[in-house]
């Protein structure tokens, strides 16, 4: 039923890692999840086309600026959790795929480009909400940081502790850099599945994407608690 | 026990709860919110991809005025007994209805053209 969106007008942002992720620690957990693939390059369209798609994940894709409305309606009818991902762009899709959200995550890397289209995109949340009569939940999420380390870069705290200033809520758990996750696009499945790949990395990134989940549901169950 | 046994069982603890709540059903915003929501959006440059529709008003179709096959001056009104008015009068004058009728329009254009004459 929640409806979550992950929106970056800027591309290469993580948003479809991001979202192939939560979804399959959803299906993991056993929820059903329609992932509705609104990037006109379709990954995550081609992605289901491989081998290893779990049972309780649907993959529609809809580039329809008006439709997605509809395609959204539709499966948030039949799925327990609606994903979408958008394009990498700053387009009316984006706008109307909002009106239909409980919660829109926002990807960002550490760069001032990043956090610059991070700020439209929540600019835009805000519109949707005001257009909309009703809160819309959202959050940043750190994505592609080293993997190896904790520690941030200069820039990267500055614009960590900026979002911070904006009162804009970002989850704990940033999304890390990892050819796992890479490796996901290009074999398919899940990462439980993923062959020809140390054990350690995978279990780090299972470990990581499971996180990640866990903060998606918690800020979802913020965001209904509030509304 | 494998891996997935050994995950935390609270880390999908959100997930009962919310599928099971109607509450959280979003219906289809209607047009005008739509369309707000997209004048708000494009402000920020998130335009839409659709080419705007133009937008032809409406011209109604001129038609060229007909010559009047009958006269329009005449404006009869049926009221409330004309017709047994009109059969009587055929009648006591052992008269064609269509006659009368005939006189009653030869005494309509008599009073239209007594009318003109006063105007002009």
């Amino acid at each position: 039923m929640p409806v979550i969106t992950l929106l970056s007008p800027k591309g290469g942002v993580g948003k479809t890692t991001a979202a192939l992720l939560l979804a399959l620690e959803l299906s993991e957990g056993g929820a059903s999840v329609v992932i509705v693939d609104a990037d006109p390059n379709f990954p995550l369209v081609k992605w289901a086309g491989l081998p290893g798609k779990p049972e309780n994940i649907e993959v529609v894709q809809e580039v329809d600026e008006d439709a997605i409305i509809d395609t959204i309606d539709e499966a948030q009818k039949r799925a327990r959790f609606v994903i979408v991902d958008l394009e990498g762009r700053a387009s009316a899709r984006v706008t109307n795929a909002l009106l239909m959200t409980h919660l829109a995550i926002v990807p960002m890397q550490g760069s001032v480009l990043d956090s610059d289209q991070a700020a439209r995109a929540f600019q835009s949340i805000r519109r949707a909400s005001t257009a909309a009569r009703r809160d819309i939940a959202f959050a940043g999420v750190f994505t592609r940081t080293p993997a190896s380390s904790r520690i941030r870069s200069r820039v990267s705290q500055q614009i960590a502790d900026g979002v911070e200033g904006a009162g804009i809520a970002t989850l704990p758990t940033s999304i890390a850099e990892r050819t796992v996750y890479r490796s996901l696009f290009a074999q398919g499945g899940t990462l439980a599945l993923l062959q020809s790949t140390p054990n350690a990395s995978i279990e780090s990134a299972r470990a990581n994407a499971a996180a990640f989940a866990h903060d998606v549901l918690e800020a979802l169950s913020a965001a209904r608690a509030s509304a | 026990m494998n891996d997935k046994a050994a995950k935390p069982a609270a880390r999908l603890a959100g997930v009962t709860s919310f599928g099971l709540d109607d509450n959280d059903y979003i219906a289809p915003p209607p047009r005008e919110i739509r369309d707000k929501a997209k004048a708000g959006g494009e402000q920020l440059g998130f335009q839409s991809d659709k080419p705007a529709s133009v937008e032809t008003p409406v011209v109604p179709k001129k038609r060229a005025r007909q010559p009047s096959q009958y006269p329009d001056h005449y404006n009869l009104r049926l009221r409330e007994g004309d017709r047994e008015r009109l059969d009587e009068y055929a009648y006591r004058h052992r008269m064609a209805k269509g006659e009368v009728f005939g006189i009653m329009l030869d005494l309509l254009e008599a009073d239209e053209q007594r009318k003109a004459a006063e105007k002009g």
